[in-house]
């Protein structure tokens, strides 16, 4: 699969950003996590999408134990929440990365809908990943754990800015 | 002077991360309300006075843009304030909704933002401003 570099920056960024932001997790220092396996039994994972300026959807995947943390540091708990507001504040999250992504990477002054984020199953988000529609996928690494985004286009990549689109960025 | 103050979010994660900011701001809250979507909010506001809405964007069955325009065209709700907190980032968008609400806050936001947008816009906490009547309706009933 090739992916133009600055684009999975992008969406990396972004998405640090929302876990900062939102969830008060940071970039894990080194490569601590490495030798952690990136999808568990029990990983949550969502998806959201969009239309407008262009249309596809974005998945995020989240170990469990980063799911649980970042739902109880949203909201200030030291433990963590019932599993179902474990799973809105990954819905949550996602919105919001998109939100911010989205606008971000579109040529002009995108504009677009997001449809309401819905849980997926891990299969689901493999098949998001691997798919000929993923324009970029990134891998995070955060304090409580590992986390995945995959962007998906059903419109090609002519909607996104220049930069994004040119091949030559592949790494 | 507390404000009561209406919070439409499908995310109920994220309606209490707003009323928890809220409560923590130290301006004077009184009640907060809840809602998932537009309709409800509209419900809500039908029934309980409230001095200040904190509306989502994007949500199921009505989204925030069409509860505005709705509040809009009722007398008893056409001033009422309204902060738009969503993660839209379309600078055309922001600046449509900015002219037909009183505030924008971008999600992901700081308490700090919240706090001040809310001071700005209601005027709690400025002493020159007591005079408003925030969360006192003048007959006791609700605006409808």
């Amino acid at each position: 699969m090739h992916m133009n570099r600055k684009l999975v920056q992008a969406i990396r960024r972004t998405a640090y950003r929302a876990f900062e932001e939102m969830g008060m997790l940071l970039p894990a220092d080194g490569d601590g996590a490495a030798d952690t396996p990136i999808r568990d039994a029990d990983a949550l994972a969502v998806s959201v999408e969009f239309t407008g300026a262009g249309r596809g959807t974005m998945a995020l995947h989240l170990q469990t134990g980063l799911a649980a943390l970042f739902a109880a540091n949203m909201i200030g708990q030291d433990t963590p929440p019932a599993d179902q507001a474990v799973e809105d504040a990954a819905r949550e999250l996602l919105n919001v990365l998109c939100g911010n992504a989205l606008p971000e990477i579109a040529a002009g002054d995108g504009q677009f809908h997001l449809a309401p984020p819905r849980r997926i199953d891990a299969g689901e988000f493999e098949r998001l990943r691997r798919s000929d529609r993923a324009l970029a996928a990134c891998r995070l690494e955060l304090d409580g754990g590992r986390s995945e985004v995959v962007l998906c286009s059903s419109d090609g990549n002519a909607w996104l800015k220049e930069e994004y689109r040119d091949p030559g960025a592949d790494r | 002077m507390a404000l009561n103050v209406l919070v439409v979010d499908d995310s109920a994660m994220m309606r209490a991360v707003i009323i928890k900011t809220l409560r923590i701001s130290g301006l004077p809250i009184g009640e907060t309300y809840q809602a998932s979507n537009g309709a409800e909010g509209l419900q809500i506001l039908k029934q309980h006075w409230i001095d200040l809405v904190m509306v989502d964007l994007n949500m199921p069955v009505m989204g925030g843009e069409q509860m505005v325009d709705r509040m809009r065209t009722v007398p008893h709700l056409a001033r009422l304030p309204v902060i738009v907190v969503s993660s839209e980032s379309s600078n055309a968008r922001i600046a449509d909704l900015r002219s037909k609400t009183d505030g924008f806050v971008h999600k992901p936001f700081n308490p700090e933002t919240v706090r001040e947008m809310v001071r700005d816009i209601t005027g709690v906490g400025y002493a020159h401003e007591s005079e408003t009547g925030a969360g006192d309706s003048p007959d006791g009933v609700p605006r409808f």
